[in-house]
């Protein structure tokens, strides 16, 4: 430093008040005495007294530089207005063990003070001690003692400089306690080379400064957070099951993952070292070189399929994508791969396609629009197509047609459809009944399609139906004439004395009664089964129907009292005469099977979807293990100490399909021994909204 | 229609494929003092496109060989 006036007349010209705690920064010795004598000689001249604790050196300089500023040092002595100490001898009174004691400290440096501040002098003090224990790399110790110097400021009127030489503070590990030394002081005086500098222009210098301490904060947390980051990649990279690793521009292995390990069955110490080739076929140099051309260029190899061999011989595909690695330059340095094995997929995909070509079903693929991609030889037999054919048709075949609605039915959340009946046409034109389900893949991009041929079973359905329609007709004329005649006679014969004459007819009656709701049982059961039973859809007030057939069922027994509890006041939406003969079957059931019992109860409610009809009986109710079964066709609780019921084990049967069909449930409550309840719960009708029954179809 | 058993001659016709049918429905329906003509197979229909219509037609639906409603069908478009 050439000149020490800038800084002589900052720290003389400001009044400096007592209390005051600054530190120099400085660059070196020179620049160090130039700062401490301008505090001093100001002092001096000033009257004040000043208490110099520094090393030999700096006090020798320093006094040469007063005294050759005209300042009688001797004097000043002897009048206690200059006082200096030896920095190291001072430091050693007040500390025990490497740390400033603070008791001992106050009894220290508190009289040194008390005894230069008499005749109310002002006292300023020179210390350079803390940057002693800082130059002793003893930080905590510097850091200890400025807080103690502080603690005396508190208790004592002086002005204080530190002094600190900057590089003790250079590199990035220091800048947080330069802050923290830079906020202990009140006052902060740059190195000279800054105080050469105008006001503003050091302001700024300092902003700068501080701006540097910030930014390098930020980037030690940056570098954390990389590091943090590069800890994560590397758990990552450990944990993938796919192989990664890299590699030279020569093929050189760098790194080798746990993946790739498994994979390939080389261990990370076997490959880093070696040549990537070792994992390629014999013949697979071109693929290498041509590999590494594309690599050196800056280009990525995606999605590579191709063979490698593993360390027991064995091949295996791999699907690779290879990166190239950059350096700082932007040069390529090397590779990246990473690898998946796919030789279970690729077998996956060798068995699908023996699959589609599978000659028992007729497959097709159909994209998001409804358009057919592939048909294999199945589908293009069943319709009497070539490829080639039905290629140009597949736009305006009719297959084209069912297969978007299909599609849109497997949208919903299972993305596989119920198999649906349809009519392909085939190529001479005739009608083909045909079974299809459309399997969505995943985003729906593509449909799978199963197309199953129906026509033997169709042929064998139009002859059951055939069946059924002449059965109805046969069983049912002999029965109504029956019952015809039956009721000629009892009216020829009603005036006849012999009461037992008509007794007789009346049972004959009922017996004809009940062969012809058997026979209508079975008829119901086998158009159930053919899918024929014909439904009206009407709205129909829940409270009157089991009103009106409590009353016709309570004419047929002596035995039980029906009653009505609750109301509904709900109506649905079916068939009231199907429904109603669910109603009856629950209610006949429930007077013959509690022989015992004297009365049966249907309980009526409903909430705001459903309408609930339950047919409580006190009969010896049901085992919990026949709770599904009585639902099955034919099926009767068979129980060796109980009586056996007559009957064909099916109105429960034809019951649940008719509520299923009304989009209902049936199901039924029952301990044995006390008694059972059918529920009946079905949708309610709302008014303005199409109900949905559950039928999907309606068969006029 | 004209109703009542007050009106003793009125005509009905029944027609069904089942004799035994016929045959209980004619003497029922005799019983109540209607004039009563049956007809097997629907035969009586072609008789009554020339003939005077009845005062009422007990007809079977199903019909073998023919449906009921197809029967309605032509006599009502007359």
């Amino acid at each position: 430093m050439t000149t020490t006036s800038s800084e002589s007349s900052h720290l003389q010209e400001r009044g400096i008040p007592a209390g005051s705690h600054m530190v120099q920064f400085s660059e070196n010795d020179t620049s160090l005495i130039s700062a401490v004598s301008a505090f001093v000689g100001a002092g001096l001249r000033a009257g004040d007294a000043c208490l110099v604790v520094a090393t030999q050196s700096h006090r020798e300089s320093l006094e040469q530089r007063l005294q050759a500023e005209g300042l009688d040092l001797a004097a000043a002595r002897a009048a206690g207005s200059y006082v200096p100490l030896d920095a190291a001898t001072t430091l050693a009174r007040f500390l025990v063990g490497g740390e400033p004691e603070p008791t001992r400290f106050r009894a220290t440096i508190g009289p040194l003070i008390e005894q230069a501040a008499r005749d109310n002098r002002h006292v300023r003090v020179f210390g350079e001690m803390v940057a002693l224990l800082w130059a002793e790399g003893n930080r905590a110790g510097a850091i200890g003692l400025e807080d103690l110097w502080n603690e005396q400021g508190r208790l004592q009127a002086f002005s204080l400089l530190c002094a600190y030489p900057m590089q003790a503070f250079s590199g990035h590990a220091h800048e947080a306690q330069f802050v923290h030394i830079r906020d202990q002081h009140s006052r902060v005086l740059l190195p000279e080379s800054y105080s050469q500098l105008s006001e503003e222009e050091r302001q700024r210098a300092f902003a700068l400064l501080q701006q540097k301490a910030h930014s390098l904060e930020i980037e030690i947390a940056q570098r954390e957070a990389v590091q943090e980051r590069l800890r994560v990649l590397a758990a990552i990279v450990e944990s993938s099951d796919d192989a990664i690793f890299s590699k030279d521009l020569a093929g050189i292995i760098t790194s080798w993952n746990s993946a790739a390990e498994r994979i390939y069955g080389y261990t990370a110490e076997e490959m880093i070292g070696q040549s990537v080739t070792r994992l390629f076929p014999h013949d697979g140099q071109g693929e290498f070189d041509e590999i590494m051309a594309r690599i050196r260029r800056g280009e990525r190899v995606a999605h590579h399929v191709t063979q490698r061999v593993r360390k027991d011989g064995t091949l295996l595909m791999v699907s690779v994508t290879i990166s190239p690695v950059k350096g700082e330059s932007g040069a390529v340095v090397g590779a990246s791969s990473i690898a998946r094995d796919i030789t279970g997929q690729r077998r996956l995909e060798a068995r699908s396609q023996q699959l589609f070509a599978s000659n028992l079903i007729g497959i097709f693929v159909a994209d998001s629009l409804g358009r057919l991609l592939e048909a294999n030889q199945a589908l293009l037999d069943l319709v009497g197509y070539s490829w080639e054919e039905w290629q140009v048709a597949a736009l305006t075949s009719p297959l084209a047609s069912f297969v978007l609605p299909l599609m849109e039915d497997a949208g919903g959340a299972a993305s596989v459809t119920e198999p649906q009946e349809t009519v392909l046409r085939h190529k001479s034109g005739a009608e083909l009944p045909v079974l299809v389900a459309v399997t969505c893949l995943e985003d729906r991009e593509a449909c799978i399609g199963f197309v199953l041929d129906i026509r033997e079973r169709k042929a064998l359905e139009q002859r059951k139906d055939a069946f059924i329609g002449m059965a109805s007709h046969e069983l049912k004329t002999p029965v109504t004439s029956l019952k015809g005649f039956l009721g000629l006679v009892q009216r020829l014969l009603a005036d006849l004395p012999d009461a037992r004459v008509r007794h007789y007819l009346t049972r004959m009656n009922v017996q004809i009664d009940k062969l012809t709701a058997l026979i209508n049982d079975l008829l119901d059961l086998s158009r159930i089964q053919a899918g024929q039973l014909v439904y009206r859809r009407e709205q129909v007030a829940m409270d009157d129907l089991v009103a009106e057939i409590v009353e016709s069922v309570q004419e047929t027994t002596q035995t039980h009292r029906l009653q009505i509890e609750g109301r509904s006041r709900a109506e649905v939406f079916g068939d009231r005469d199907r429904l109603g003969q669910v109603l009856i079957n629950l209610l006949t059931n429930a007077i013959k099977y509690s022989p015992g019992a004297d009365r049966a109860i249907v309980h009526l409610s409903s909430d705001g979807t459903q309408v609930l009809a339950s047919v409580q009986d006190f009969g010896r109710g049901i085992a919990r293990e026949h709770h599904r079964k009585i639902f099955e066709r034919f099926y009767q609780v068979d129980e060796p100490q109980e009586k056996t019921y007559p009957g064909l084990g099916i109105g429960l049967a034809i019951s649940q399909e008719i509520v299923k069909r009304h989009g209902g449930r049936l199901w039924v409550e029952s301990t044995k021994g006390q008694g059972a309840t059918f529920h009946v719960s079905l949708p309610r009708f709302q008014r303005g909204r199409q109900p949905s029954n559950g039928s999907r179809e309606e068969i006029p | 229609m004209r109703q009542g058993t007050a009106t003793p001659h009125r005509c009905i016709l029944v027609v069904d494929d089942d004799a035994d049918i016929l045959e209980f429905l004619h003497d029922l329906l005799e019983m109540e003092g209607d004039g009563v003509t049956t007809s097997l197979k629907g035969e009586a229909l072609e008789r009554l496109r020339h003939g005077e219509l009845p005062d009422l037609i007990l007809l079977d639906v199903f019909l073998s060989g023919k449906d009921g409603r197809e029967l309605v069908k032509q006599l009502k478009s007359r």
